[in-house]
């Protein structure tokens, strides 16, 4: 078990709602919200600015996606793991966050059962992927 | 020599004039067939030489051969008569040649050329007292080239040379050097420029008057229906315009109803995917978030709580199909490969068709209206591929060059008739969706083409394109979604 308090989160998502949820979510695990990005550029900016231990990135956001996201913290911070945390279920997706270097995936509908373990796993160094019957 | 004067010797015939043989005058000759034209010919310069006039013939070497054979015939001694300077035979390439200034008959060379040529012959025969006859055919060669204008000009020529020598001149025109209708008013022009008017001998060879009124009748009639099929097909043409102009305005309208249908099922599947979903998934979290605290609820509660999550779940995969299949997921954000990969695996699981997919291309992105387009394209071909062929295997291939991207479906079941796109009787057996494709992919200067193949169909859809980076394009659409979200 690794000690969450020291673990700072940087949260990415359009959706201020649901943005929210994950915050408290991730809180409510004794992780800390180090920053919050409404669209992948600001997530970009943010996790130059503050560091985080992991980023929890949304895909479909706007002025720059998820995933174009990813790739430019990835370029310039490839010591950060990043989790994506999406809607969409698809197998394509996920192939290319990996081909980008994302360490973990999560769909939202199963975020109230994966996202704490997910990042777990990430921040452990390892991957969190869902299983092949997407 | 013909005893039965020609119309065109009795057009010039010294009628009621005390001087023997032919009257000065202009006469023109149309006719059909070279033979006809060279009998009246005969006759008429015939006829001269008899009389002791001088004949002057300006014409192709052909017709001065057969002229000279004929006039030969009748007994004439040309070479007498040429070494008399009463028969002179010039070429008319040759004559017509010498007259042209920049392509235009010269009205001071011809006067000095075909003046001093009559003036020679009026000397060589001036004891007869007759007129000298000229056939020319510099005004036919003109014609015959599609130069009327310039055969006008030379027949004023002719006439003004008529006020200083006295000569009476046969032209002869083709009937075939007036077959269009634009040809009326240069053909009356030229009527005009002649004391004497023949026709062709489908009219002039008419033996009575009875028969010639009978001729005249039956042209009225035939000019008569003409006009009025003239007439008609001028409307049918102006018909036929203004439906080739409803058609092509049908055919842009129709282009936009499938930019507007796609831009709604964008928008539709956007509301659905990402806003709805994106609620759907919250709910998923409170309640999950709940379910952490469940130890504090009764046993009932918890249980309700733990179903009611999982209709949420439920409800949001569905409502991810069906945005799905509106519209291509993440084709935006990860570009064509991406969304016909999901399409495919989605056909292939839900139709049992094993589809192969060949990527023959960069990861370069292509416009968004090319990619969409591309992307509907290949569930029509797949759609066509699983109503129509009755296989279990299919095979799509994508490449693309600097100019153009090519989608091709092959399989190996029924055959589709290649023409059954290009003909409008044979495009109604195709679903509508096909001929929707068909008139898309036009729209953007594509085609589909139904290649012929012996065991199973082939579409090929070709689609002009400008090769993009390979950043996404961020769509309107996002733009919206992030005013609206605040």
């Amino acid at each position: 078990m690794i000690s969450r308090s020291v673990n700072r989160i940087l949260v990415a998502d359009d959706q201020e709602a649901l943005r929210k949820r994950v915050c408290a979510t991730l809180i409510r695990a004794s992780f800390e919200i180090c920053g919050e990005a409404q669209n992948g550029r600001e997530a970009v900016e943010k996790a130059a600015e503050l560091l985080p231990d992991a980023v929890v990135l949304d895909v479909t956001m706007p002025v720059l996606n998820g995933l174009d996201a990813a790739k430019m913290i990835r370029l310039t911070l490839p010591q950060i793991p990043i989790l994506i945390l999406s809607v969409h279920k698809s197998r394509q997706l996920i192939e290319e966050a990996k081909k980008i270097g994302v360490r973990g995936y999560v769909n939202k509908a199963d975020a109230g059962r994966d996202l704490i373990r997910a990042l777990d796993a990430v921040l452990e160094n390892s991957a969190f992927f869902p299983a092949e019957d997407i | 020599m013909t005893t039965i004067p020609s119309p065109v010797s009795e057009a010039l015939a010294a009628a009621g004039s005390r001087r023997p043989g032919l009257q000065p005058g202009h006469v023109v000759q149309f006719y059909l067939k070279d033979e006809f034209l060279l009998d009246q010919v005969r006759d008429f310069l015939g006829r001269a030489l008899s009389a002791g006039s001088a004949a002057i013939v300006i014409a192709t070497l052909e017709h001065r051969r057969k002229l000279e054979d004929r006039l030969l015939a009748d007994g004439l001694d040309l070479p007498r008569l040429s070494s008399q300077g009463r028969y002179v035979s010039l070429d008319a390439a040759e004559t017509l040649a010498e007259i042209l200034v920049n392509g235009v008959a010269d009205s001071g060379r011809f006067s000095h050329l075909v003046g001093g040529v009559i003036a020679r012959a009026a000397t060589a025969c001036a004891d007869s007292g007759s007129t000298v006859a000229a056939f020319g055919e510099m005004v036919a060669l003109l014609g015959e080239q599609g130069d009327i204008s310039g055969a006008i000009v030379l027949e004023r020529l002719w006439n003004q040379l008529g006020g200083i020598h006295s000569f009476s001149l046969l032209c002869a025109y083709s009937m075939k050097d007036f077959s269009r209708t634009e040809h009326t008013e240069p053909f009356q022009t030229i009527c005009g420029e002649h004391s004497h008017v023949i026709p062709s001998e489908s009219y002039s060879s008419l033996g009575t008057e009875q028969d010639r009124s009978r001729a005249i009748s039956r042209l009225q009639q035939k000019a008569q229906a003409l006009e009025h099929e003239t007439a008609a097909h001028k409307r049918a043409q102006e018909s036929l315009q203004l439906l080739e102009s409803a058609n092509r305005s049908l055919q842009g309208l129709s282009a936009r109803l499938l930019r507007l249908q796609e831009d709604e099922r964008r928008r539709f599947a956007y509301e659905l995917h990402e806003r709805t979903g994106q609620d759907l998934a919250l709910l998923g979290m409170n309640l999950s978030a709940l379910e952490l605290d469940a130890s504090r609820l009764s046993p009932e509660l918890a249980k309700e709580l733990s179903e009611t999550r999982v209709i949420a779940g439920r409800v949001a995969k569905d409502l991810r199909e069906i945005s799905y299949l509106m519209y291509p997921p993440l084709l935006e954000e990860m570009g064509l490969e991406s969304a016909l990969r999901w399409y495919i695996g989605e056909f292939s699981e839900r139709t049992n068709i094993k589809v192969k997919l060949e990527f023959l291309h960069d990861t370069a992105r292509l416009r968004s209206e090319v990619e969409i387009t591309l992307y509907r394209a290949l569930q029509e071909c797949l759609a066509n591929v699983q109503q129509h062929s009755g296989i279990a295997m299919a095979t799509v291939s994508l490449h693309a060059d600097a100019k153009r991207v090519i989608l091709e479906v092959r399989d190996d079941g029924k055959e589709i008739a290649a023409d059954a796109v290009s003909s409008p009787e044979s495009a109604a057996v195709l679903d509508a969706g096909f001929r929707c494709m068909k008139e898309r992919l036009e729209d953007l200067g594509g085609e589909l083409i139904i290649l012929p193949r012996r065991e199973g169909g082939h579409v090929k859809i070709v689609l002009p394109c400008e090769r993009g980076g390979s950043a996404p394009r961020r769509p309107q659409l996002w733009s919206d979604a992030a005013e609206r979200v605040g």
